[in-house]
């Protein structure tokens, strides 16, 4: 900002409240089992997996959806995993276990990886209610009460068909795990009183069948039970202290039977599950050994706890000098400290099938499987995890954190959080009034921010610290069903829409002259109004985003449902009224690779198809048929809309959902403009440039830009160089884009729209942990990336680089006053706010 | 007597002064007439023949383990380029393999040694120079000698296979000599047998020699427990082969840090490596599907950390049965891991960093830890207990890396004194704030004395604390004192501190004690001089003068003071006077030989005191000295002339006649005055950078009767009256030094190295180690009588540290069971001295007490039994004189341990005198009074030259038991630095 010739003065605001939630689960989907018949299928060793979803399960009961940000042409993705939408959850409640099914593990490849679609999800969050959810529809499709007490842990079986709950018996079971399936169906199996799912009762003899389920006990021991009889096979006792019972927190079994289970001693200890006898012994930890995981391969197993290590257990083979016989053992082979506070929960990428050694599928060793571990400290850490055996090729780290790979060596990342939902923002501003409003988990408040002295030779960046230049002018605690999905202010502080999974709620604003507080006041009939628009489930109304029209006469809802209504509120200051209901992201599109695919056309002839787009003139009916697209609508297509943006001028809308699709809408017009083609990519970013209002930002989460003119319905030639090229130390940056907002311009060097003098245009980019200034410079034939200058500022002179590492840096840019605003949230505030951290002095007592 | 000790270079600014009278001398000397000095000056040292001296420190340690027999009775340690064989039951050592004399042995450090896995007799050492030399260490023959050509670093074998070894040697990189050195290496196989061409030759070359692998430079090589595998570290990198194949070559594996050390599991085939970060690795790499060959690629290998050590780990062993792993480094603290659970136990303050761990199996199957210090000493750690069993070591002096880099420059004075009644050096030890006591005699260092408190170990990136450090230390004539200054320098944290200490020696247990702690005897100014008067002055008892930059020259006496309800009387040094002359620094006390003069150096003038009255008697100046004097002598043993020495120039100086007698100038500064004690001639050391020019002058003329080189500069140099010489004319030089490189140096006409036991080559066969083996007969009744005579001895000399019974504990284990009892021999001695307490000897004159005032008296009070043992055998018939004598002869004998008993003797409630034992002529009569307070003892003169003769005067006896000094020698020392602990001396009759 520096070099061009606007100023910006950066309002640095820590103030903030955000208090991320805690992960207590997270939850790879498991690969389908192999089939018996094609076992004798050359796999070989180079099977490389995509990566599949991974879902997080927080304390505040949201589920997150994390996708892979990787193609399937480069192996290393730095971004690793974005979050795709995030699954609100019921207020009050948490998640503690989270487990996935297949939902047609029969019908399923055996090399493919289950994708969102595929699967099921199930949580618990402490109470006696299982819930499955619909990932597609992101809500609740049905929850379950155990007739018993709370449940504690739930585990699927390898073939997915079962789902194991566990709950209050007569000693709390604290953790299960299933033992290997075996291969002879001939058994007739009994369902368990815990069975989710009824079998598929024509099995045949090439079944897989579920042979035990081992659970680790409140009563310092480890219960082994048949699956088919529902008996107690064993019962094996761990270490206690004098009087104390030992909480078995974890199970986990190989496919060769072994169990291995982690207890609140700090133990890890392998047994033999044959025999119920105790193979070996770690004193691994020095507190209470909370999850385990075990490698793809099986050959290692990696435990943490509240002690914050990871440790790493190695199967190597030992011959002793003395017999030429080689036998396996465990040894504990290093750790690593990723995390502040306890760690609670453990994955890894590819996930491990627990089956007998013959079936066991061969991963490449040329990739590194990924640890993701996450705990109290709402951080999710993902850690290449290539065992050293393998590094005798060279090991991929998918992650491009290192060169090396290897657990011990290899540096770990963070996926930094977000403060909205869906991974968007939760920080919203009136740009007119300044005014920031930031929401919690069922709350929302608003500050008043000054303004700032009008000083030339003001530096950049001053750290506002004192918190009595910022004044809280509102706070309101929302009585929601779930947790607050979205929530806007306009720009002028007459509105405030806020919205959960169910409901969306308008507030007018009222300034109170003497104090300077806000008063809402709530808009009543308007959960009536949008419910009279909509088609199905009248009770839904909750909006994923919302967004005013700069000049506050308009408000977007797009529902959780993936309609886009249009309301007036200039017309009725009380009231609010629906000009116009699109429902274009829910239209059924040929998804072919999760890309959507307009019939048969090609990439040629997209601007054609945009401006035939342009005659659907449908407004009012509720079919909400696009008349021009070839694809027959059958049912509507689930979508979550994640973004919306609405240009300076209020001429366009652009909404972007979870499948990719970007829509363009004129609001002067409130009609469908254009769709644009999607992206391999979710798009992160959007924003309209305020000097040429047709042209669109769009930026994805694996880094990437896209530049659209939505008038001329194409992409500007001059920027194909800058999208195509844009330099590795941008693509490479380990936090995804946030938001990306563009820099004001002088009124002496207004632009009216079209591609040839972008002179001043740049564009900041943010992600969590930076902040990225790009020029759209010269625009035909400027020559490279020199011109490109990009500054790289996520703290300030005043931080370290280690404490802001992975803290919630949100930026938002106020163009009218040419002022920045950055909120960050120092990783240590938010620390601060948890229970003392295990803690053991390195030297001393001990 | 030991006359004071001066050095010349003191302060910082006084070495600049010196260079500027040198740098005027040439026209100096042109103006001054020239004289026969002249000549004797210009002799350039060249021609000059070098005066007889010899190290008594072996200053180098080496990092190898020391190696046990496979009986355990011996092990070998490397020394430089020779291997000493020590007995693991003494620790003496007993043989050495590759002296210095022989021209067969290592001409450079040997690196490495192991024994034959073939032959247990026989001991494989490979050296820097390249050489692998097999020795019989029975006999202590060299068997072969194999060159190979390149500096070897390691040796390894195995007995799988024969007649082969392992060895990493150094190759110089090719590329560029100056850039890196010789940081490359080569491990090889190399066959121990001649090739035929070389078969008669002294050295020969290998017949068949593989090459493995290039490595860097190896900081351990080993071959796994069962042979299979062969696995070298250096660098940041474990290079592995399987010696089934060895054409293979080396797979690496790397490390996230350099490696230090190497050492595999003797059972199972996995191998653990030390650090430079303090981690200790267990690396698990070794199976079949190890050889992939692939390049470019960093392999690493499961491996499970240990984590403990914050400095460099740098020795590292498995115990035998594999289940401890034991670490050590520079933290002085012997870690012991549990393999199996990671737990760790901890053997702390070793006294120095270990550079080295072995485990002995000593003959009663008892597991001891061996520990290399860093200071030379080794350490034996009782595996069950974990404790220090015992512990031998050199003079902890000298060059090693660890300890000497806080060695101060030679312009600190260091200390070193001899103490008669130990007949021990006092020397600075390994750490600048202790002192150690070394027996030149036995070879041994007695004991360490801290003469201030002190951290040893800092944090790696911290800079480390200034110690306080000992720069003076003066044992009184007596022996009975050593006193000691101890500063350091103030900085912007700390002020300076400065501290007198006078340490009394406990003839009992034989340590110094301490006695007063002055602090800052002249303030914060340093102190140049602490001199004890050679005797009683006045009567007043012994004095110390100390004088200080501060101006002052300052007396010290003893004063006594009762206290009143034990009875008992404290003994601690207080300030007697001080003097100062016209604003001068005192720069060098002297005392006559007889104490009844004082000799100061105050600037430029030399002033003579009577030391009683601190009355002025003389001052002069000697204008040949052109400047300051730095040091004052007394010469000879009548004190009528005195050396004055300036910078360059020596005056002596005739009292009588009170004018200079002669004078000499040289060309090089002074750098030390040694007076002969008696004799009238004196040694003047010049520095001479780096060498040291000896000049040997009688009082009659300034012409120099000797004059030597030495190839060292002297921090300190002091007379040491017992070198074991062979000429014993009183006229020749013995002396003790300490050189500008740390090492201890006797010099002197005629002096040979010290013929200890084990300095030579030779066989163990007829050693002592299996005769020291007790049977059960001998357990159960003692040793024989006929061969009892060198077990006698032996424990004569391991007295020191062995405990005795005293009295009270006797008659415990009579009353115990039989056999229970310890074998005879063990309580005899303390047994019989418990019934039969010893009498007063009567000295040499025969005196005995025949007054019959005195006779009575005694008997009447005495009802101990001693007495009337003692007296009905002398009524039953005389004893003769020659009796006499042969009985004092034999106490005397048994002093050694008499001394010791009976003052221990008191725990009955009795005390008790060991009157002939007390080796400090003492020339007063004492009483003892025993604990019940109404025996009074009369005392005898022992000395040859009584002042107050008790027994012939017995009138005196009255007077003097009525009068309250008479009782004043009975003492309580109170020790309050060291133990806390009292005890009570009694005083000598």
């Amino acid at each position: 900002m520096g070099e061009t010739t606007t100023t910006l003065s950066v309002h640095r605001c820590r103030f903030v409240d955000f208090t991320p939630s805690a992960v207590t689960a997270l939850a790879f989907p498991p690969l389908p089992l192999p089939t018996i018949k094609g076992k004798n299928r050359v796999t070989a060793g180079n099977y490389i997996p995509k990566f599949g979803p991974l879902i997080v399960g927080h304390a505040n009961g949201n589920i997150e959806v994390y996708e892979w940000t990787g193609s399937s042409e480069a192996v290393e993705a730095p971004q690793a995993w974005v979050v795709r939408k995030t699954l609100s959850g019921v207020n009050p409640s948490k998640v503690d276990s989270l487990a996935l099914a297949l939902k047609r593990p029969h019908d399923f490849q055996e090399d493919d990886v289950p994708s969102i679609t595929d699967l099921r999800l199930f949580s618990t969050g402490g109470g006696s209610e299982l819930t499955e959810w619909d990932m597609e529809h992101t809500n609740i499709r049905r929850s379950i009460s155990s007739q018993g007490g709370s449940i504690w842990s739930i585990s699927t079986n390898p073939t997915s068909t079962h789902l194991r709950r566990l709950d209050r018996s007569k000693s709390r079971i604290l953790s299960l795990a299933w033992g290997p399936p075996f291969l002879q169906g001939s058994e007739q199996r009994a369902s368990t009183g815990s069975q989710q799912e009824d079998n598929n009762s024509d099995e045949d003899e090439d079944q897989w069948h579920d042979s035990w389920v081992v659970a680790g006990c409140s009563d310092s021991s480890l219960r082994k039970w048949d699956v088919s009889s529902g008996r107690i096979l064993d019962r094996m006792g761990t270490d206690k202290l004098r009087g104390e019972r030992t909480l078995v927190w974890t199970v986990g079994v190989l496919g060769d039977g072994t169990i291995i289970s982690g207890d609140s001693l700090g133990m890890v200890k392998f047994w033999d599950s044959q025999t119920g006898t105790q193979l070996q012994s770690f004193e691994a930890h020095g507190a209470d050994v909370l999850c385990l995981v075990v490698g793809p391969d099986g050959t290692s197993v990696y435990t943490s706890g509240i002690d914050q290590k990871v440790t790493q257990f190695s199967l190597i083979e030992s011959p002793s000098s003395k017999s030429d016989s080689s036998s396996t053992r465990w040894v504990r082979a290093a750790f690593k400290r990723m995390h502040s506070h306890d760690v609670r929960t453990l994955a890894m990428w590819p996930p491990y099938a627990t089956l007998p050694l013959s079936h066991r599928r061969p991963f490449s060793t040329n990739v590194a499987p990924v640890l993701v571990s996450g705990g109290l400290d709402m951080s999710i850490a993902l850690t290449p995890a290539a065992l050293p055996q393998s590094t005798i090729a060279y090991i991929a780290n998918p992650l491009a954190t290192s060169v090396t790979a290897t657990f011990e060596d290899a540096y770990y990342r963070r996926i930094a959080y977000s403060s909205g939902a869906h991974g968007t923002v939760g920080l919203h501003l009136a740009k007119r009034v300044r005014l920031m409003l930031s929401t919690s988990d069922t709350g929302l408040a608003v500050w008043r921010i000054p303004p700032k002295p009008p000083l030339e030779d003001d530096p950049q960046l001053t750290p506002l610290g004192e918190e009595a230049s910022w004044s809280k002018v509102l706070e309101m605690n929302l009585r929601v069903k779930t947790n607050i999905v979205a929530s806007t202010i306009s720009d002028d502080g007459q509105w405030l829409a806020v919205s959960d999974a169910f409901e969306t709620k308008l507030f007018s604003l009222q300034t109170d002259a003497s104090t300077g507080d806000l008063k809402p006041k709530r808009v009543r009939d308007f959960q009536r109004v949008l419910q009279e628009m909509l088609p199905d489930a009248p009770s839904i109304s909750g909006a994923s985003t919302l967004a005013f029209s700069p000049d506050s006469s308009k408000l977007v809802v797009a529902t959780t449902t993936a309609f886009v209504l249009i309301l007036d509120l200039a017309s009725d200051p009380t009231s609010a009224r629906v000009l116009r209901r699109f429902d274009q992201h829910r239209n059924r599109k040929s998804i072919v690779e999760g890309r959507i695919l307009i019939g048969q056309r090609t990439k040629a002839d997209r601007e054609t198809n945009a401006s035939a787009q342009e005659q659907d003139t449908d407004h009012s009916d509720r079919e909400s048929i696009n008349i021009d697209l070839q694809s027959t609508l059958s049912r509507p297509t689930p979508a979550t809309i994640t973004r919306m943006t609405i240009s300076p001028d209020g001429q366009w809308l652009a909404t972007t959902d979870d499948h990719r699709r970007t829509h363009i809408f004129n609001l002067d017009s409130v009609q469908h403009h254009s769709s644009l083609p999607s992206f391999p990519q979710p798009a992160h970013a959007l924003a309209f440039v305020p000097g040429s209002p047709s042209l669109l930002i769009l930026g994805f989460a694996n880094n990437s830009l896209e530049l659209y003119d939505v008038e001329a319905r194409q992409f500007p030639t001059w920027s194909r160089p800058l999208c195509t090229a844009l330099p590795k130390r941008f693509t490479h940056l380990h936090d995804a884009i946030l938001g990306v907002t563009v820099a004001p311009l002088s009124e002496s060097n207004t632009i009216k729209g079209g591609n040839g003098n972008l002179n001043s245009v740049f564009a900041l980019f943010w992600g969590a942990t930076w902040l990225c200034k790009v020029q759209f410079d010269a625009p035909i034939g400027w020559g490279g990336f020199e011109k490109k200058r990009r500054r790289r500022r996520g703290e300030g002179a005043d931080h370290g680089t280690e404490r802001d590492k992975g803290a919630a840096h949100n930026f938002k840019l106020v163009t009218q006053y040419r002022q920045l605003v950055v909120v960050e949230r120092p990783l240590t505030d938010v620390l601060a706010s948890l229970p003392p951290a295990y803690f053991r002095p390195k030297y001393g007592a001990s | 007597m030991i006359p004071s000790i001066s050095n010349d270079i003191r302060t910082s600014q006084k070495p600049s002064k010196t260079r500027r009278h040198r740098r005027s001398k040439p026209k100096d000397r042109e103006n001054l007439p020239e004289g026969p000095t002249q000549a004797s000056a210009s002799v350039s040292a060249e021609q000059l023949k070098s005066w007889p001296w010899f190290p008594i420190t072996e200053s180098s340690t080496t990092k190898h383990p020391v190696v046990f027999t496979k009986d355990g009775s011996y092990f070998f340690s490397i020394v430089g380029s020779s291997v000493k064989i020590h007995s693991t039951a003494s620790g003496l050592v007993v043989s050495t393999l590759s002296t210095k004399r022989d021209i067969r042995s290592h001409t450079d450090t040997i690196t490495s040694a192991v024994l034959n896995p073939h032959n247990a007799y026989q001991l494989i050492t490979g050296s820097l120079d390249g050489h692998i030399k097999v020795w019989d260490f029975l006999d202590g023959i060299l068997l072969q000698t194999i060159g190979v050509g390149h500096p070897i670093r390691h040796i390894a074998a195995h007995e799988q296979w024969k007649d082969f070894l392992f060895v990493a040697v150094a190759r110089p990189s090719k590329k560029k000599k100056g850039n890196r050195g010789d940081d490359n290496g080569v491990v090889l196989r190399v066959s121990l047998r001649p090739s035929p061409v070389t078969l008669g030759l002294p050295v020969q070359t290998p017949s068949e020699s593989l090459l493995v692998g290039k490595t860097r430079t190896t900081h351990g090589l080993a071959v796994s427990a069962g042979g299979s595998w062969l696995v070298a570290v250096g660098g940041h990198k474990a290079y592995i082969a399987p010696t089934s194949n060895l054409k293979v070559g080396f797979t690496k594996f790397v490390s996230p840090e350099a490696l230090t050390c190497l050492t595999f599991h003797p059972t199972e085939e996995y191998f653990a490596t030390g650090d430079e970060k303090g981690n200790i690795r267990l690396w698990y790499c070794l199976n079949e599907n190890i050889a992939v060959p692939k390049a470019d690629v960093e392999k690493r290998a499961p491996t499970t950390t240990l984590h403990w050590h914050a400095h460099a780990v740098s020795a590292l062993t498995f115990t035998p049965n594999g289940a401890y792993l034991l670490s050590g480094g520079e933290e002085s603290v012997l870690v012991v891991w549990q393999i199996h659970s990671g737990k760790k136990e901890f053997v702390p303050r070793v006294g120095a960093p270990i550079y080295s761990v072995a485990i002995s199996k000593t003959p009663n199957d008892e597991e001891e830890y061996l520990l290399g210090l860093a200071d030379t000493s080794l350490v034996f750690i009782n595996a069950g207990k974990l404790t220090t069993s015992r512990s031998y070591s050199g003079i902890k002096l000298g060059k090693y890396p660890a300890i000497s880099h806080n060695r101060p420059s030679m312009s600190v004075p260091t200390p070193l004194t001899v103490h008669s009644l130990s007949s021990t050096l006092i020397l600075p030890s390994s750490h600048p704030s202790s002192l150690q006591t070394y027996s030149p005699s036995s070879s041994k260092v007695i004991s360490e004395l801290e003469v201030s408190p002190s951290n040893r170990i800092s944090r790696r990136d911290e800079k480390t604390l200034e110690p306080l450090r000992v720069e003076r230390a003066v044992v009184s004539p007596s022996g009975e004192w050593l006193a000691t200054i101890d500063s350091r320098e103030g900085d912007e944290c700390f002020r300076g501190e400065i501290y007198l200490k006078v340490w009394r020696w406990e003839t009992s247990s034989e340590l110094w004690i301490l006695n007063t702690r002055i602090d800052r005897p002249h303030g914060l100014a340093k102190v140049t001089s602490v001199v004890f008067s050679p005797n009683d002055v006045s009567g007043s008892g012994i004095c110390l003068v100390t004088s200080g930059e501060d101006g002052n020259v300052k007396s010290w006496r003893i004063r006594s003071v009762i206290d009143k309800k034990t009875g008992t009387t404290d003994v601690f040094w207080v300030v007697r006077s001080s003097l100062t002359f016209k604003r001068e620094t005192p720069w060098s006390v002297s005392w006559s030989p007889d104490g009844s003069l004082l000799a100061v150096a105050f600037g430029t003038f030399v002033a003579i005191y009577d030391p009683i009255s601190n009355a002025l008697i003389r001052a002069f100046t000697a204008l040949e000295l052109r400047g300051r004097v730095y040091s004052v002598h007394f010469l000879g043993n009548e004190g009528r002339f005195l050396v004055v020495a300036g910078c360059s120039d020596v005056v002596l100086w005739d009292l009588v006649e009170q004018k200079v007698q002669w004078h000499h100038r040289s060309v090089h500064p002074i750098s030390a005055i040694v007076t002969h004690p008696q004799d009238r001639r004196f040694v003047i050391f010049h520095s001479q950078p780096p060498r040291s020019t000896v000049l040997i002058f009688g009082h009659s003329t300034n012409n120099p009767h000797n004059t030597y080189t030495l190839p060292f500069m002297l921090r300190n140099i002091v007379w040491y009256p017992r070198l074991p010489s062979k000429a014993r004319e009183t006229s020749t030089f013995h002396l003790v030094g300490i050189t500008d490189k740390w090492d201890v140096v006797f010099i002197g006409d005629g002096v040979h190295p010290l013929a200890g036991e084990g300095s030579v080559t030779r066989g163990l066969r007829a050693g002592s180690q299996e005769s020291h083996k007790r049977t059960l007969f001998q357990d159960i009744f003692g040793d024989s009588a006929l061969s009892g005579a060198p077990v006698l001895q032996k424990q004569a000399a391991d007295a020191r540290t062995s405990r005795f019974w005293n009295g009270k504990e006797i008659t415990n284990i009579l009353d115990g069971p039989a056999y229970l009892i310890p074998p005879l021999e063990t309580f005899f001695d303390p047994l019989l001295s418990h019934f039969l307490t010893p009498r007063p000897l009567k000295d040499e004159t025969g005196n005995v007490p025949g007054a019959p005032g005195s006779e009575k008296k005694v008997s009447m009070d005495v009802d101990e039994p001693h007495d009337l043992l003692v007296s009905a055998a002398r009524t039953k018939r005389l004893v003769d004189d020659p009796e006499m004598e042969a009985l004092i002869e034999l106490f005397r004998r048994h002093g050694v341990k008499g001394r010791q008993r009976l003052t221990q003797l008191r725990a009955n409630g009795l005390t008790y005198w060991n009157s002939a034992l007390s080796p400090a002529p003492r020339g007063q009569t004492s009483n003892v009074q025993t604990s019940n307070g109404h025996q009074t003892m009369n005392g005898h003169p022992r000395t040859p030259k009584p002042k107050i003769s008790i027994s012939t005067q017995p009138s005196t006896v009255i007077s003097i038991d009525s009068s309250p000094e008479g009782s004043a020698r009975t003492v309580v020392a109170s020790s309050p630095a060291k133990t806390g602990r009292k005890r009570k001396i009694s005083a000598a009759l």
